[in-house]
């Protein structure tokens, strides 16, 4: 079809861990509070805290974990306590880590704009802004959220990390930003 | 006619496993005296192996439902069921749907797996085949049916879920069969894969073996849960007694031909295109027909595409 069009947009790849810092490594029980502390220390700090997958020996399959300047420690902790959201285990680590992708590619149906981020897609009206379908991921919370955000504005809706457990929550997270970030 | 079990979850933080029988009654699903719609994900499977089980006359599907909205409660339950039971069950399908990936919990499954009298056909699909891979041991599964993104996770020797997926294999989905290969050269492919996408591939042992263009519904990859039911009715086909590849290429064309019926817009929901699983299955497994015919009267061989 004609009108479709394909773009794809990335807001960073395969960033290089900086050398020169000392990294640690926050190990929560859950994505879900993973997403929370990012969020809670982005408004404390945004400088070098990124979420990656945590060292193989900490993995089950679909985890998340926030790498921090090790300098920053107390500063970080005592801001997660105060949240109620202190990590299960903090660690140094020297590897460089996986981060989760953001590159968006959207897919333009006319009436309607799909994003898409890695395995999730999320679909909406572009005059109405309604969220009319999410759709791809595996994690348990898919089906809870479309559940829960189709047929909302994009603006009402709540926001994937606030509703979602995992990893699919996380992507889909990114592909629902940059909806907003196109349609607004 | 081979039996079937279903596994996944339904986003119901409430409900404790179901185990039972799935019927298909219009837009809902019962399953011990409990009713689901079936809307995406693990009841949109069970809806389309439903649909398909009854137009080709099968027994209806056994399933294992937890519910489960991310927390993992459903999924663990989802789990310990099938770690406990497989042994003594005789399921000759068995497909694993939605759910969250832990790679310990999986581990015990296929073990469970491998104490069952005959190993059954082994399909998973969402977050069994994320964690299949993530496990290592993909190879011992029949069937993956990833969509393209999830296949550039398939290709990636280090990711251990879709998120993780590194960006030069995202750029490689513009070119499909070199993402199989790598899937299969790192061991990280079923025997068999049915790739969902614009146009689906058929593999084998990491080599293309069809692809199927036509009919071609572009508002079908917007439409959560037409992945889902690609599976559902794939599973059903095989419990039919189908060789997986012609399962697959079957249920591709079908999973099409009922999108196009369905006359879909990005709205449009699953549901919609379920009910029209039946005659659209009876249109595609008249065309593998007409193509067997065509092939026997030419001589030759059959592309069933």
């Amino acid at each position: 079809m004609g009108f479709l069009k394909n773009f794809i947009s990335s807001k960073k790849d395969d960033q290089p861990t900086d050398g020169n810092v000392e990294w640690g490594l926050l190990i929560f029980d859950s994505v879900n509070d993973v997403m929370q502390a990012e969020s809670t220390l982005k408004k404390v700090s945004s400088e070098g805290i990124r979420v990656v997958a945590p060292p193989p020996r900490y993995r089950t399959g679909c985890d998340l974990a926030i790498q921090f300047p090790i300098i920053e420690r107390m500063g970080i902790v005592r801001a997660l306590e105060n949240s109620n959201n202190a990590p299960r285990d903090i660690i140094h680590v020297n590897e460089e880590l996986m981060q989760p992708t953001e590159i968006c590619s959207v897919k333009d149906f006319g009436q309607y704009l799909m994003v898409r981020t890695a395995n999730m897609k999320i679909t909406v009206e572009k005059e109405t802004k309604k969220i009319v379908n999410i759709s791809g991921g595996g994690c348990s919370d898919v089906p809870y959220l479309a559940q829960q955000m189709i047929g909302k504005s994009i603006a009402e809706s709540a926001l994937p990390r606030q509703i979602g457990y995992t990893l699919c929550a996380y992507t889909l997270e990114i592909a629902f930003e940059e909806a907003r970030r196109r349609l607004g | 006619m081979k039996t079937m079990l279903l596994a996944g979850t339904i986003p119901d933080s409430s409900l404790d496993l179901v185990c039972g029988t799935a019927r298909l009654q219009r837009d809902t699903l019962a399953i011990d005296g409990r009713i689901f719609p079936v809307n995406r994900g693990t009841a949109a499977m069970i809806g389309a192996v439903c649909a398909a089980a009854q137009f080709l006359g099968n027994t209806a599907p056994d399933c294992v439902i937890g519910g489960d909205i991310g927390t993992r409660a459903g999924s663990r339950e989802v789990y310990r069921h099938l770690i406990k039971f497989l042994p003594k069950t005789s399921a000759e399908v068995l497909c694993l749907h939605y759910i969250i990936p832990e790679i310990g919990l999986h581990n015990q499954v296929l073990t469970a797996v491998r104490k069952m009298k005959t190993k059954p056909v082994l399909i998973a699909d969402a977050g069994f085949m994320y964690v299949a891979k993530a496990s290592g041991q993909a190879s011992f599964y029949d069937l993956f049916l990833p969509d393209i993104g999830e296949l550039a996770f398939l290709a990636d020797e280090k990711a251990s879920h879709p998120a993780y997926t590194r960006g030069f294999l995202t750029r490689l989905e513009q070119d499909p069969e070199q993402l199989i290969k790598k899937a299969a050269e790192f061991g990280n492919a079923a025997k068999h894969l049915c790739v969902k996408g614009l146009t689906d591939y058929i593999c084998r042992e990491g080599a293309v073996i069809q692809k199927i263009h036509d009919p071609v519904v572009e508002e079908l990859e917007p439409i959560g849960g037409t992945g889902d039911t690609v599976t559902g009715i794939a599973a059903a086909l095989i419990a039919y007694g189908m060789e997986i590849p012609a399962a697959c290429a079957t249920a591709c064309r079908a999973n099409r031909m009922a999108g196009l019926l369905a006359r879909p817009t990005p709205a449009t929901q699953i549901n919609e295109i379920i009910a029209k699983i039946s005659l659209a299955l009876d249109m595609a497994l008249r065309e593998n027909q007409a193509s067997i015919n065509h092939a026997t009267f030419q001589g030759g061989t059959t592309d069933a595409n």
